[in-house]
């Protein structure tokens, strides 16, 4: 039974969130990660949504929890519970609908006012399938990923192309930066015996009053 | 006796409906003034009071800012009911965000819970600056909430969300 594992055994728990405007294909990108399902029906989401999978990444049992909100103005001050917590984000834009990129400096800047810096980001220009309507160029995409410091993907849910590889790739750099901390935290550990006082075990305890229950 | 607000001095705060728009530690976009980190803010008073507070019928009312302690004493209970149930930190933290969506009354419209606790907006402006500080404010209520509810390791913490199945004030929380 060594390779045996509890279904809700894990080695880490990660909080992904997914932002970007209404309608570039969110709650598609989760869907399909999580239930490998999708759905044409464009229905909005209301609210929030999570849903988790786990996945092996060197090793590791990882449980990805991926949230998932509204994109549009209403939602847009969607509370920083949602923010809270998350160590990736994937931020969502319709290769189609050029506006969508144009938002994405808008939800970058949403992001880093909410969330950790070392948070690992990932720009993915979904609706890569539909390859005659695209609108915004892979290069420019490309372009300003790499001016941000994120990581780039085109995907399509429908497809379900680069969908596993832009979680996993996420879900990885994660891991990687948090295995850094805790190497770096356990060689910190380690130099703190020989800080310690030494001990006198020849002191003379004999002095010590003698007490307690049974004393006359 | 029931512990009261330390935001006695109202010189220099904007107030609406009656209410100091007292600063806050908080990120969150509003009209609140920005408290600095080390500092204690009306949020912090709202839940170390609350788990005296809320067994409370009668509340004194010592300064305007009491008045706002009230309400977040009121919020978070409203806000423990809605984490009832909630089994992780996750689904806990699902229900507080649906609890931000709904819409937030101001004093003389329906729903607001204590009917002349407040001044009546005299004007849509200070009812909507009203509205937004008390957005604001339940929003950072909400995420220290969480971080007292639940513990480090994502499971409920029962000295907390006992206190769902009081009732501040006999105030019925739909």
């Amino acid at each position: 039974m060594a390779g045996y594992r509890a279904d809700d055994e894990y080695d880490y728990l990660f909080k992904v969130v997914l932002i970007g405007d209404s309608g570039v294909g969110k709650s598609n990108l989760l869907s399909r990660f999580t239930k490998n399902e999708f759905s044409l029906e464009s229905k909005s989401t209301i609210g929030v949504e999570f849903a988790t999978r786990s996945l092996n990444v060197d090793d590791k049992v990882i449980k990805a929890q991926i949230w998932d909100t509204a994109g549009q103005e209403r939602y847009r001050a969607i509370t920083s519970a949602y923010y809270r917590g998350a160590v990736g984000a994937l931020l969502v834009y319709d290769v189609t609908r050029h506006s969508t990129f144009e938002n994405v400096e808008t939800w970058l800047k949403e992001l880093r006012n909410h969330t950790d810096p070392n948070i690992v980001v990932m720009l993915v220009g979904n609706k890569s399938d539909l390859r005659h309507l695209v609108a915004v160029q892979t290069e420019d995409a490309k372009s300003f990923a790499e001016k941000e410091s994120l990581y780039f993907m085109e995907t399509s849910a429908l497809e379900a192309t680069n969908v596993e590889n832009a979680f996993a790739e996420v879900l990885t750099q994660i891991h990687h930066i948090v295995s850094k901390k805790a190497m770096e935290a356990a060689s910190e550990s380690a130099n703190v015996p020989s800080k310690g006082d030494k001990i006198d075990i020849g002191k003379d305890v004999s002095a010590v009053k003698k007490g307690g229950c049974c004393s006359n | 006796m029931v512990y009261h607000s330390s935001f006695v001095d109202e010189e220099g705060v904007t107030k609406a409906c009656g209410c100091p728009l007292l600063p806050l530690k908080s990120h969150i976009k509003g009209p609140a003034p920005v408290s600095e980190q080390d500092k204690t803010d009306i949020v912090d008073e709202a839940i170390t009071f609350f788990r005296a507070n809320v067994f409370f019928t009668n509340f004194d009312i010592k300064s305007p800012a009491d008045k706002l302690l009230i309400y977040l004493t009121f919020y978070i209970n409203v806000a423990l009911k809605r984490l009832e149930g909630c089994r992780t930190l996750a689904v806990g933290t699902k229900a507080i965000i649906n609890l931000g969506l709904e819409d937030i009354p101001v004093p003389g419209e329906t729903g607001f819970p204590f009917p002349g606790l407040f001044s009546l907006p005299q004007s849509q402006d200070e009812a909507e600056l009203f509205r937004n500080y008390l957005k604001q404010v339940r929003e950072e209520t909400s995420g220290r909430l969480l971080s007292v509810a639940y513990r480090a390791n994502g499971t409920p913490n029962k000295w907390w969300l006992a206190f769902a199945k009081r009732k501040f004030m006999n105030v019925v929380v739909l």
